[in-house]
């Protein structure tokens, strides 16, 4: 189940995968102290009585050991692989080409719009228009788009509002 | 003997066969495009199995998981894109092999030998797992609770050079299983005075966002201006030549045969590695058993028998462990307890004690569809080729819709889904800072098994702490646990000193 290569022989990683990985410390160093401020409500108990608090405020204090750990960790970066496989199939962290961030965050918004908008606009309306955005944010052509539009919610309103008579809205 | 016939009586079902013929186009067709994997399949249909029995939501899922995996070769074959993380070993000799004109020869053994591997390592399971699951039943709350801290060490061992991230991610896995009414005092955690997190965050829209969105917008980022186009850039050979091997090259494959089925048994069974790492550890070991290792990596069918095997092997190892101490030992099984738990069913030595049956039936659909898909590899094997013409865009769009859709239907809350866009998001953003998947998986499992067994524990030593350690099981499992966080640091350090050859990283193992 993990991800990510196999270190490579000792070499300093690059600066900017130095700085990203501080911030992964300094994120994870900031959910433990806010772990910690959300439990203070939360009893801890006694050693031979555990309380609720307990677990979550040890796991706090483990992430904190373990982000200062990372951060001070000067391990080489993840190489590449030595084959002919897919980059991203791998979770191998150079893309082929530059980061394309539009893709995603016009695909996270669409799918935004279409959670806030599930309980006024009906299934089959909401979710070609959803599928038409995906597709032409995907690169696809309108004819493309447009037909996709037109199959896939029916496909899905089938198998499951027709099919397993879950409820679609 | 009753168990036993009940459960292959109830495989025999004309349904759960038909849910398992279903599972096994769909793990085909999820294994062969490259980007979809094994564990984005079992995800992403997990939600239909809700209204069906286990034994056909077991039957569909496991479809899904066996026929994946053998057809993430074809791709890995004919192209040089391994399909699933699982058949990258395989693409090193296999696709030298297919550009000889021998790819109909790359396509048989990887059908052969993946049914050899899956039988053999499903015949392990049949043979261990009632054993290692009495032998567990001895264990009491501090032994549960060292064996899921074995399994999240481990877990964060394997990352290589990312030790910490894995520790990291592991434990942010363990923390969010905290959300909801805390197990013992029923005391509200973290839920904002929200009612739907009281039962805790939902499983498996949490993988479905983590393998499938997480997956998609990954490869939105990174593959973004190659789905433009359209298509794979690559085309499967038109000739496939001759597909099942002769005498000679049976003789040559059956050493590496066993070896990996023995080495992907045994390395799936470790709750960390999957069907990837055993085939490149199997490839590697193969490769300096062998009397031709200057043959690996140009089309060895040595080097494509033992890769195959292996990953193959490593499903019915890492079923061991999911079933017998309900810990997973790759990211399909982990799904499949939640799965499992859909249907009420708890995974662990007291499933063998109360549900026989149910073992019997897993143990039986997994041979079946062995079985099923050794056939399915030989006979559609230029089908699946087809199918890797299809645009991404279709793929991702098809995929982004049904993880909402499938999400949803789980118990018709809308929550849910937003859990699983918000479990997309943390996918990409774990993918983009080569944060380990595996390890927050595993503390998302084991949360509420180490956190009760520990307070139980704590509670039955008075506080304790010398005396639950002090035990042989814990000690055991406590300094191998500490032995997989150091010795990946001995490692580092010695390669340090002494340069060798990178090996490919391993991907969500499994596939």
């Amino acid at each position: 189940m993990s991800e990510g290569g196999r270190a490579g022989s000792g070499t300093v990683p690059p600066r900017g995968v130095r700085w990203r990985n501080l911030g992964v410390s300094a994120s994870f160093a900031g959910l433990a102290l806010a772990v910690l401020w959300a439990s203070r409500h939360l009893p801890a108990g006694i050693a031979s009585l555990p309380g609720p608090g307990f677990f979550p405020s040890l796991l706090a204090l483990v992430i904190l050991g373990f982000a200062i750990v990372h951060a001070l960790d000067r391990g080489s970066p993840a190489l590449p692989p030595a084959t002919g496989a897919d980059p991203a199939e791998i979770g191998n962290p150079s893309p082929r080409h530059d980061p394309a961030w539009r893709m995603p965050v016009v695909a996270t918004l669409a799918l935004l719009v279409y959670l806030v908008s599930w309980e006024w606009v009906d299934f089959l309306i909401r979710t070609p228009l959803l599928t038409l955005v995906l597709m032409r944010a995907s690169g696809s052509t309108w004819r493309s788009a447009a037909l996709a539009a037109a199959l896939v919610p029916l496909l899905l309103y089938a198998m499951f509002q027709l099919g397993l008579r879950v409820d679609l809205g | 003997m009753e168990a036993l016939a009940t459960g292959f009586t109830a495989i025999l079902q004309p349904m759960v066969l038909l849910y398992l013929m279903g599972g096994l186009l769909m793990g085909a067709l999820f294994g062969a495009l490259p980007g979809l994997t094994a564990t984005m399949g079992v995800a992403l249909l997990t939600p239909i199995t809700f209204w069906l029995n286990a034994e056909e939501g077991m039957a569909m899922l496991l479809g899904i998981y066996c026929g994946a995996i053998p057809a993430g070769g074809v791709p890995a074959l004919l192209l040089n894109i391994p399909g699933t993380p699982a058949s990258i070993a395989a693409s090193w000799d296999g696709y030298p092999l297919s550009q000889r004109g021998e790819a109909g020869l790359a396509l048989g053994i990887n059908s052969v030998f993946g049914f050899i591997g899956q039988v053999t390592s499903v015949l392990f399971l049949a043979i261990a797992a009632f054993p290692i699951a009495s032998f567990s039943l001895r264990f009491g709350p501090p032994e549960y609770f060292a064996l899921a801290l074995f399994g999240i060490s481990l877990m964060a061992g394997v990352s290589g050079n990312q030790m910490a991230k894995g520790m990291l991610s592991g434990m942010l896995g363990l923390l969010v299983s905290t959300i909801g009414l805390d197990p013992m005092m029923a005391v509200a955690r973290f839920t904002f005075g929200q009612a739907e997190f009281y039962d805790g965050i939902a499983f498996v829209p949490v993988m479905i966002g983590l393998f499938g969105v997480g997956e998609v917008f990954h490869q939105m980022l990174t593959d973004g201006a190659s789905a433009r186009v359209g298509s794979s850039p690559a085309t499967p050979p038109a000739v496939l030549g001759r597909v099942l091997p002769d005498w000679a090259a049976w003789k040559r494959m059956l050493v590496p045969g066993a070896i990996g089925s023995g080495v992907g048994t045994v390395v799936g069974a470790i709750p960390a590695a999957g069907g990837d790492i055993a085939a490149v550890i199997c490839w590697e070991q193969t490769r300096r058993l062998s009397r031709k290792p200057e043959e690996f990596g140009k089309g060895s069918i040595e080097g494509l028998a033992a890769s195959t095997t292996a990953c193959n092997s490593a499903i019915g190892g890492a079923m061991t462990t999911m079933l017998t101490l309900g810990i997973p030992g790759d990211a399909p099984s982990a799904i499949l307890i939640g799965a499992l738990l859909i249907h009420g069913v708890q995974p662990g030595p007291l499933l063998f004690r109360d549900n026989p049956a149910l073992v019997y039936s897993i143990i039986g659909l997994m041979v079946l569809a062995a079985l099923l898909i050794a056939v399915l590899g030989v006979v559609a094997a230029r089908p699946l080729a087809a199918a890797l013409r299809v645009p991404k865009p279709w793929l991702w769009t098809a995929i982004l819709l049904l993880s909402v859709v499938g999400s949803y239907a789980l118990s018709n809350a809308i929550t849910d889904v937003w859990v699983m866009l918000a479990a997309g998001l943390l996918g990409l953003a774990f993918r983009w800072l080569q944060i380990p998947l595996g390890p927050l998986v595993l503390g998302l499992i084991l949360g509420p098994m180490m956190e009760s067994n520990l307070r139980r524990a704590l509670i039955l030593s008075r506080g304790d702490w010398e005396s639950i350690f002090l035990r042989p099981i814990v000690a055991f499992l406590v300094v191998a646990a500490l032995l997989s966080l150091v010795w990946p640091l001995i490692q580092r350090y010695r390669s340090g000193r002494k340069p060798r050859d990178p090996l490919p990283g391993p991907g969500e193992s499994g596939g």
